[in-house]
């Protein structure tokens, strides 16, 4: 007996047990993820959908009430998986290039060599592991690509923390720079195995017939880190605005010299008591901007792969990069008066 | 050179031209097409030619409308447009005269 569930394949109901349903869902966001994110994805992934539908209800005329593994797969097989389509678009890319490398060709050859090896032999590709994770998955995923047990990674990273806390900064950037492994043929990837339909089909089938769900410690971090950067960003925000009108305040009374004095002082910043406390907000005044836009403008050279960051995330990360600056100025301010 | 990434620039620029050609005959839904494809031995597998069907219609060389099926879900038949008619035309000319260049090349050159 095996559990069924009704899959919806481009407006269309269709039953289909629980263990096939995970292996077509996986060809489909596969199949997503290789088209990209561009308007007429949708259009073509609908257009495909449709076409299982229609091979499923051919084998349906056969008396099959409900698609199983077998189906599924032999489904996957008509279809192709992306790694065997004409590769249209890199074809697209190479046309441009080649216009303008045509001298060049002994590059190209042993780039398109290093390609075709890259498809075939077993590169791992860094994904965080969510799978085997504290926060983020950065150590475990970074562990499975050097072939190191993520204990030592996690060692290491404590290990930097304890240079003035420069461990937590890496590990946001890494956190946000490494694409977590959200798919079955990602996880494959990660640990470099070809996500073709027959690795996924093993992949899935010998664990247990389903994605590994999220752990129930997820959940209890998750909340506990929404409620730190909730309780954090209200908790900055009435110092924040003090600071805004006190700094009105002084500028409107404080006698212009100290400011010509200040002025002057910028360029020695280097001789400023740059540790401790003022080198990790001196650090974090410029990486936070610079983190975001290398985000941003990672996201517009790679819409394939983006860096999702939701709206509250950036404004929260704004809110404290907002406060760091600000007390970071004040802090200077205090420094350079006692001069 | 790489003979495989020649080959299926070959294939790519051709399997546009076969589409507007088998759709200039009749119009047609995705699975036919697919039909007619694989019976040339033009494609191996289905998923290819998604895409370009999509494609080819935002271009504006394709228009589709649904249509009913008595067997299972309503289905997207193509149709070649107007202006898919005029490129279709200027691709067969460079398509026969591109055979014709090759060929001449191959059988009847008397320079080499």
């Amino acid at each position: 007996m095996k559990k069924t569930s009704i899959f919806n394949l481009g407006g269309n109901a269709c039953y289909i047990d629980d263990d096939a349903a995970t292996v077509l869902q996986e060809y489909i966001n596969h199949l997503r993820a290789h088209f990209g994110d561009t308007t007429s994805t949708d259009e073509v992934m609908n257009d495909i959908e449709m076409r299982l539908y229609e091979i499923f209800t051919e084998r349906k005329r056969y008396g099959m009430q409900v698609v199983g593994l077998q189906e599924v797969n032999e489904a996957i097989a008509i279809l192709g998986n992306p790694e065997e389509f004409e590769r249209v678009e890199e074809n697209e890319s190479t046309d441009k290039s080649g216009k303008t490398d045509e001298t060049t060709d002994t590059d190209e050859q042993s780039e398109s060599e290093q390609k075709q090896e890259r498809q075939t032999s077993t590169v791992r590709k860094l994904y965080r592991n969510s799978d085997n994770r504290i926060f983020g998955g950065v150590c475990s995923g970074l562990g499975i690509y050097f072939d190191i047990n993520e204990i030592w990674i996690r060692l290491l990273f404590v290990g930097i923390f304890l240079l003035y806390g420069s461990g937590i900064l890496l590990y946001l950037i890494l956190w946000l720079i490494i694409p977590k492994a959200r798919t079955t043929a990602q996880r494959l990837e990660m640990q470099g195995i070809p996500p073709s339909a027959e690795n996924i089909h093993d992949y899935v089938t010998t664990n247990g017939g389903n994605v590994p769900p999220k752990k129930d410690g997820d959940g209890c971090l998750r909340f506990a880190a929404w409620g730190c950067g909730g309780v954090l960003a209200i908790g900055c925000l009435p110092i924040i605005l003090a600071l805004i009108v006190g700094g009105i305040a002084m500028a409107i009374t404080v006698p212009s010299e100290i400011y010509n004095e200040l002025l002057h002082e910028i360029p020695y910043l280097p001789y400023i008591n740059l540790w401790g406390i003022n080198a990790v907000l001196f650090h974090c005044a410029w990486l936070i901007p610079t983190i975001i836009m290398l985000v941003w403008v990672y996201n517009k050279v790679n819409p394939n792969h983006s860096v999702k960051m939701k709206p509250y995330t950036i404004m929260a990360i704004l809110l404290v990069w907002l406060a760091i600056v600000i007390t970071f100025a004040v802090r200077m301010n205090i420094h350079i008066n006692n001069l | 050179m790489n003979s495989e990434n020649l080959k299926s620039q070959m294939r790519k620029g051709v399997l546009e031209y076969c589409i507007l050609l088998l759709l200039s005959r009749r119009r047609a839904y995705a699975t036919d097409i697919i039909g007619a494809m694989k019976e040339a031995h033009l494609i191996v597998v289905e998923g290819t030619l998604y895409p370009l069907l999509t494609r080819l219609k935002n271009d504006g060389l394709l228009s589709y409308e649904w249509e009913e099926s008595t067997q299972g879900p309503p289905r997207k038949y193509y149709n070649l447009t107007d202006k898919g008619r005029d490129f279709l035309s200027e691709l067969d000319n460079a398509w026969t005269s591109l055979t014709n260049s090759v060929s001449y090349l191959k059988y009847h050159s008397e320079y080499i």
